[in-house]
């Protein structure tokens, strides 16, 4: 587990920080997981000891993603599964109900990705999604990242079955699309913090 | 300051939309068929046409209008949003 700020890799932004998790606010995604606001697994918690050993099974490193301004943890983003041998980890990412749909906490995202590119050298990230939740960010299909498979009726989601993506951003991609956007947007940071 | 329909022929293409699709009526994540990636380029997008652009947090891009985004385009600052506010 890292929670350090590794010496030349941005971990802030214009508007979010990668913070090390707080007491309250694993409790507070306990109680998002169980309330079924946040996809836990694909499912909700069976108890909150259960709970806390999912939340660092097999983590390689996890964050809360900050809004800067206030300080509140608006969402979690953490890499687990990894295989440094071969080059890649498993990216999980969850924001509040809250913050979804105001755009500018995936600026966290662009960080964490930074972050696990520079520090462990990877070739590729995936990540796993359902229909319902692939809904949310599709736009990025074949710019931001790849659909590298699907598994048909794979997982339960309220109820209902849908199938799982696994989605990949190469490191080819991440310096062509991600890399830019993120050095922008601190560039900015940057301009308003002389100003 | 761009005119409104100089704003929106800077977005579209951008989001791969037309100028016409961006009516000042339009609810960006309802109306149009934005997701929250594209929301988040959107973002990207403005602030390229105004580097003091910043959305204040309590805004839900999902319900925002093309008119209310120009609005915020063209006057928010960064004293809009901080006014108030103190990071910890």
């Amino acid at each position: 587990m890292t929670v350090a700020e590794p010496s030349g890799i941005p971990m802030q932004g214009r508007y979010t920080r990668l913070a090390p998790f707080s007491r309250e606010f694993s409790e507070e995604l306990y109680q998002l997981a169980a309330a079924n606001l946040i996809p836990w697994q694909w499912h909700a918690p069976e108890t909150p000891e259960a709970f806390q050993d999912s939340l660092w099974r097999g983590v390689l490193v996890q964050y809360a993603i900050q809004d800067l301004r206030t300080g509140r943890s608006v969402g979690f983003i953490r890499a687990d599964n990894a295989n440094l041998f071969f080059g890649f980890v498993y990216l999980t990412m969850m924001m509040h109900p809250a913050y979804r749909m105001k755009a500018w906490p995936l600026e966290g995202a662009l960080l964490f990705a930074n972050y696990l590119f520079t520090k462990f050298n990877l070739e590729n990230l995936y990540a796993e999604t359902t229909d319902s939740y692939l809904k949310q960010f599709a736009s990025g299909i074949g710019t931001v990242f790849e659909v590298e498979g699907r598994l048909r009726n794979r997982v339960v989601i309220n109820g209902k079955r849908e199938d799982l993506y696994i989605l990949t951003i190469s490191r080819e991609h991440w310096l062509a699309e991600g890399k830019p956007a993120l050095d922008r947007n601190l560039d900015r940071a940057r301009m308003r913090a002389v100003s | 300051m761009p005119s409104f329909d100089e704003f929106v022929a800077q977005l579209a293409p951008a989001l791969g939309l037309t100028a016409g699709d961006l009516a000042p009526h339009r609810r960006l994540g309802v109306d149009l068929p934005l997701d929250e990636l594209s929301l988040s380029l959107l973002l990207v997008r403005i602030q390229e046409l105004n580097e003091d652009f910043e959305l204040p947090d309590q805004i839900d891009l999902e319900d925002v209008t093309v008119a209310d985004l120009y609005h915020f385009a063209t006057v928010m600052g960064p004293g809009h949003r901080e006014r108030g506010r103190t990071a910890p």
